[in-house]
């Protein structure tokens, strides 16, 4: 499965376990908290991408990264997967 | 640079110009402005002259004021955020033998007051946001009796009591005295007067009143958000205000840089607390503020100010248990628990007869940390609390409830790293063998029996279904670190 596909399925998992619903136009520029999920969603899906991926590039790149949006989101995870595979 | 007793003596040191106050909406609230509302408040003072006040709020617009009009009148103040179950509220009030209560709402239907009388804002120009504030007289205090004692004019120090967080059942209620509370601050006027202050917490917190106290005592402007809204609407009101100085746990720092234009604050001192700093939220907002200066504090309701950290590094340097860098003592004892002991050793649990210092005068912060290098790194708490985005998760309560459900014979709840809000709770179940289940479909069971009943910062973000868990060798559960 696209790393895309996989965070977005535990980003809808996160919403249909808290009772949110993602805004309908959720995509790429959708700013992360106003997609219906809240910082504890967030942290919850690091948590089970990491448990996933074995991957939590939030706490281990060196660089400070504060991800705004679902594009920059997804963009950290497949830089940090693809840095590794090499 | 005067240190003083009573809060209200800030307004004979400043110009009667200065703004002291911003109100989104309202403007700039002025010292002579709250000093001629202040000489206002003589009747109501001298009801609460020599009585123990206790105030339930959130609303900082009645806040601020009111704190400034007690201080130095009564003889207590016990501050309760809004929060606090009303139902609880006579506990409180018997526990810290408080006779008149301040709040606003709907909170005097737990009492029977023997009389009420209303706090006027309006002269501030301000209107509170949920509902006027009320002073209610209780059947135990003698309303006007104070007025007629020979030593009504006397000033008082007030005692301070603050609820303690992080505790199982009924918190602690500690005592401190202006003293102690504005132990760290800075009471330099002149420079005072160019920080516009703004907190993103409850000002009836300990962290709050910090950041109430240091922007009154320097005489600088305090920007006073309406705690009900969004956090949009906050930064919103932070940027009309030009606020300049901001005081945020670290979660809340990270989701401000996540989610909101906080760059244009034209900040020129941020300070963190609450919760464990990491290096990673240091260096994104040294990357985002470079002007800024960045102070991370270490406190507790029980230690009051231990240490500000100002190198905008995480932990603090080992050197401090040798030469602190105020007069508060810092030691560690062979657990790793951090202990500290602050000259005005003030602060008493009240009531209990619990001794907040060892013998040597050192208060246990139940934190533990650890020496890596030249500096001290803080591991979490002592007792196994999870600290998830500054909300203080008890393990031993969600396990409760997880033995509680059908078909777990074993749990065990922990914290793991988050770098969104510093901690997560997870926690480990063993079914029982003797239900037969399908584990997938029973895990989500679990969560879902979970966030039916907790709160969703106490529901496990990761649950693991697992054949065992390690007992230590007296048979308790090995918490995993």
């Amino acid at each position: 499965m696209k790393t895309r596909d996989e965070i977005i399925g535990v980003m809808e998992l996160v919403a249909r376990e808290g009772n949110k619903t993602l805004v309908p136009d959720f995509s790429d520029a959708t700013v992360l908290l106003q997609s219906g999920l809240d910082s504890l969603d967030f942290a919850i899906v690091v948590a089970r991408l990491e448990e996933k991926l074995d991957a939590d590039p939030f706490s281990q790149m060196a660089e400070p990264v504060y991800p705004r949006t679902l594009g920059d989101f997804v963009a950290i995870y497949e830089r940090y997967l693809a840095d590794r595979e090499r | 640079m005067t240190r003083f007793q009573v809060l209200r003596e800030l307004l004979e040191l400043v110009e009667p110009q200065r703004p002291l106050w911003f109100v989104p909406g309202v403007g700039a609230i002025r010292a002579e402005t709250v000093g001629t509302w202040l000489a206002r408040q003589s009747p109501l003072q001298s009801r609460i002259q020599d009585h123990n006040v206790l105030i339930r709020a959130d609303d900082p617009i009645g806040l601020a004021p009111l704190l400034v009009a007690l201080d130095g009148v009564c003889r207590q103040i016990t501050l309760l955020s809004g929060q606090w179950p009303a139902e609880h509220l006579a506990e409180v009030a018997a526990r810290s033998q408080s006779d008149i209560v301040f709040a606003s709402g709907p909170a005097g239907a737990h009492f029977e007051p023997i009389d009420t009388q209303s706090v006027d804002l309006t002269p501030l120009g301000l209107a509170t946001r949920d509902g006027a504030w009320t002073a209610f007289f209780l059947s135990n205090s003698h309303p006007g009796e104070a007025a007629t004692r020979p030593d009504a004019a006397q000033r008082h120090l007030t005692r301070w009591v603050l609820p303690t967080s992080g505790t199982t059942g009924t918190p602690k209620l500690v005592v401190h005295s202006l003293a102690s509370l504005t132990r760290s601050a800075k009471f330099d006027q002149d420079r005072g007067g160019a920080y516009r202050w703004g907190a993103l917490y409850n000002l009836t917190g300990f962290a709050g009143l910090q950041v109430f106290l240091q922007s009154w005592c320097a005489g600088s402007c305090l920007i006073l958000g309406n705690p009900d809204d969004t956090l949009q609407q906050r930064v919103a009101a932070l940027l009309a205000a030009g606020c300049t100085a901001l005081s945020a746990t670290p979660t809340m720092w990270r989701k401000l840089l996540m989610g909101y234009r906080i760059e244009h604050l034209p900040l020129r001192q941020i300070t963190l607390g609450g919760e464990i700093v990491d290096q990673k939220i240091l260096d994104a907002l040294t990357a985002t503020f470079p002007a800024a200066r960045i102070t991370h504090i270490y406190a507790s309701t029980e230690a009051g100010v231990g240490f500000a950290v100002h190198d905008s590094l995480a932990g603090f340097p080992a050197d401090y248990l040798l030469q602190p860098p105020v007069d508060v003592r810092i030691a560690v004892d062979p657990q790793g628990q951090l202990l500290l002991q602050a000259p005005c050793a003030e602060q008493e649990y009240l009531g209990d007869n619990i001794a907040l210092r060892d013998e040597r005068g050192f208060v246990e912060t139940g934190d533990l940390v650890a020496r890596r290098g030249d500096r001290y790194y803080f591991l979490g708490r002592a007792n196994g609390t999870i600290n998830v985005g500054g909300n203080k998760v008890h393990p031993e309560e969600v396990e409760g409830f997880l033995l509680g459900c059908e078909g777990v014979q074993m749990a065990r709840v922990s914290a793991r790293k988050s770098p969104f809000t510093g901690q997560l709770v997870q926690a480990e179940v063993v079914p029982d063998p003797a239900v037969a289940m399908d584990r997938e479909l029973w895990q989500r069971q679990l969560l879902a029996a979970c966030r039916a009943a907790l709160a969703p910062y106490k529901v496990p973000a990761v649950l693991r279904v697992v054949d065992g868990i390690e007992a230590t060798a007296t048979g308790k559960l090995k918490r995993a670190n």
